[in-house]
């Protein structure tokens, strides 16, 4: 485009405007605040796992991190592209038995295997989706269920990788050579293989985020969500809607594998029956509730959905009206087993009732008013809570 | 010759949305198009951007445009406008013109997963040549706003910014000002002529404002019941008695001031 060329500069049709800023928006950290946050979370990872000594806890922490980077995969196409799919489990499960097959059978190293669980989640994906791509709006989601009773079909058909219905184990190694998250040593200290797992699930969702970023914040991501606004606006553009949406689909795929790696290699042992409806409900739950399209959506999402069952369960106890069975006490309440379900029934309605855009966006506005409270506090002598009359009126006579 | 559009028909069902539909606009050219509602020349935008297909032959210089997807019309340099604006409204006036730019930049999913420079470099260029056009159409003021927020008239240029950053050779406007009052046409003919100069388009517009259309169009295709009823310059077109009946209904329209004034498709 030859704008700045030899013609002469034009004179900005409204004048008295003040100029535009300049900011670079592709970058990653957009201010100083965030390069120093992103720089903590990367200790934090390191440093959590090393200081926490319950297994509970650790092994809590770990799974949200699955849960997320599999989120953070559906969030790719049902966030950005605006593509509902309910068959995300499916790729979790594909990404879960690949692991099997190649870390535990083959017994193949870590940079091998794991890589190979998302490139088998993107494969699946790119194999469904010029079927599922071809729908919309509710016949997507019916084709979603569909898929997840062939899948699970395909899984209990297949006993050499998968088990059949009573599953497999396996042990899958945990080094990269120099280093080895299984059997952890820092400074003469042995570190359990969940404390060393969950440094390598959270480097693996950090590293995923990071790219996902990239994405969104560039020619893709902008191709991506132009798809979900107005379709044909966007192939008028120049997109390739079919082609972008296909992209995005084993992308969801990929991720989604990747998760079923780390899940397997967390349990170390894997049936077809846990990737059926209820953790694809689970995981679409997780976007919706932390927010379709957002960064951090996934992350928040999983540690509010992943995690409340598994502290019902842990302190039923210590909560009314639940107990893990009914039957011996002949009261009324709910089963934990069950609790689950009704958390995130409860959990989808508040958010669509309440805040739309996700807990995200509460957490996000939280966090940055908080932020312009310690600015202020930092800038003026006055005490926060007392503002001085008519400063938003940004009078500085 | 930039366009030639021949033979050009279009059906839905028994109606016939253009019959027979022909022309040609030269390189450089501000061709104008006006007709009453339900003329066709919607349709007839559709036909050239490949949303609908009919039959005949549209090509852009030499290449055959029928049969094609609207995003391989697009990579030919062809850019349109939608009168009831195409935009992505939950994205910023920056993140619009920028899916606009989207053939100009280059770079796949994994390129920008990893970073890479020179995906990079080409997002760099595309956000500076972004907020040229910004300062360009002054929208200065609205860069980074959420277009769902903006009024209606910033939205109408905000559109134009995106149909052009793409570069194109030839550019179709369909009613771009529509619902603008006179102060924002002539503004915006102001910097419609002046992309026009700079970026070398032909442009091809939609317009029932008549006088409008009459002062800045080197020459005008009249349509009326998707049929062609007159090509020419203003002048020719002024007294095209056809052209004259189809806008006022009647011959007698004839001795009736000139320029009628319909303003279709504002709602």
């Amino acid at each position: 485009m030859a704008l700045t060329e030899t013609a002469p500069r034009l004179r900005p049709v409204r004048t008295g405007q003040p100029p535009a800023r300049r900011r670079d928006d592709s970058r990653l950290c957009r201010t100083r605040t965030q390069r120093i946050l992103l720089a903590v979370a990367f200790v934090a990872i390191v440093a959590f796992p090393l200081s926490v000594e319950s297994a509970f806890l650790i092994s809590l922490t770990g799974t949200i991190g699955i849960f997320a980077l599999a989120a953070l995969g559906l969030n790719i196409l049902s966030g950005y592209a605006g593509q509902i799919s309910l068959a995300q489990s499916i790729f979790v499960g594909i990404g879960a038995f690949a692991g099997v097959a190649l870390g535990g059978l083959a017994e193949l190293p870590l940079l091998v295997w794991l890589p190979g669980t998302f490139v088998a989640g993107g494969l699946a994906a790119a194999l469904v989706a010029p079927l599922t791509l071809r729908l919309k709006g509710v016949f997507q989601i019916v084709l979603s269920l569909a898929l997840i009773f062939v899948g699970h079909y395909a899984f209990i058909n297949l006993p050499a990788l998968t088990g059949g219905n009573g599953g497999i184990s396996a042990t899958p190694s945990l080094s990269l050579g120099f280093i080895d998250f299984g059997e952890l040593t820092v400074a003469g200290m042995r570190y359990s293989y969940e404390q060393g797992l969950f440094i390598l699930i959270w480097l693996v969702l950090a590293a995923s985020m990071i790219a996902v970023v990239n994405m969104h914040r560039t020619r893709f991501g902008r191709a991506l969500v132009a798809v979900r606004e107005a379709e044909t606006a966007a192939e008028i553009a120049g997109i390739n809607a079919a082609r972008v949406k296909v992209q995005a689909f084993v992308l969801a795929g990929a991720f989604a594998g990747l998760a079923g790696g780390l899940l397997m290699a967390q349990l170390r042992y894997v049936q077809a029956e846990q990737f059926g409806i209820n953790m694809g409900l689970e995981l679409l739950i997780i976007v919706v509730v932390g927010g379709l399209g957002t960064t951090w959506g996934p992350v928040v999402g999983a540690a509010v959905i992943s995690s409340i069952p598994v502290l019902a369960t842990q302190y039923a106890e210590h909560i009314p009206f639940l107990q893990a069975d009914f039957s011996q006490s002949g009261e009324i309440g709910i089963p934990v087993g069950q609790v689950g379900l009704l958390i995130y029934g409860l959990a989808l309605v508040l958010v669509m009732v309440f805040e739309p855009r996700g807990l995200s966006h509460i957490f996000g506005a939280g966090g940055r008013s908080l932020l312009r409270l310690a600015r202020r506090a930092r800038t003026t002598s006055e005490p926060v809570l007392v503002p001085q009359p008519h400063a938003h009126l940004g009078g500085k006579a | 010759m930039m366009l030639r559009v021949e033979a050009l028909t279009l059906s839905f069902g028994g109606v016939r949305a253009l019959n027979e539909v022909g022309f040609e606009v030269a390189e450089g050219e501000f061709f104008g198009i006006l007709g009453p509602n339900g003329a066709g020349k919607t349709s007839l935008f559709n036909c050239l951007s490949g949303l609908v297909a009919p039959t005949g032959s549209v090509t852009v210089e030499g290449t055959e445009l029928l049969g094609r997807r609207p995003h391989e019309i697009a990579e030919l340099g062809v850019a349109r406008t939608f009168q009831n604006l195409g935009l992505f409204g939950s994205m910023s006036v920056t993140g619009n013109i920028l899916v606009g730019a989207h053939r100009q930049i280059s770079g796949g999913a994994l390129s920008a997963a990893l970073r890479w420079p020179r995906t990079f470099r080409s997002e760099r260029q595309a956000r500076e040549r972004a907020d040229e056009l910004i300062d360009l159409l002054g929208l200065g003021a609205y860069r980074d706003a959420t277009v769902d927020t903006l009024p209606y008239g910033i939205r109408k240029r905000v559109e134009i910014a995106k149909a052009v950053a793409s570069g194109p050779k030839l550019l179709l406007l369909d009613e771009p000002v529509a619902g603008m009052n006179h102060e924002e046409t002539d503004q915006f003919v102001e910097f419609v002529l002046e992309l026009k100069a700079r970026m070398g388009l032909t442009i091809v517009m939609i317009e029932h404002d008549v006088p409008m259309v009459m002062r800045i169009s080197d020459r005008i295709l009249a349509l009326d019941f998707g049929e062609v009823i007159g090509v020419g310059t203003p002048e020719e077109i002024r007294h095209n008695e056809r052209f004259i009946s189809a806008y006022l209904g009647t011959p007698a329209g004839a001795d009736a001031p000139a320029e009628p004034q319909l303003h279709g498709g504002n709602r």
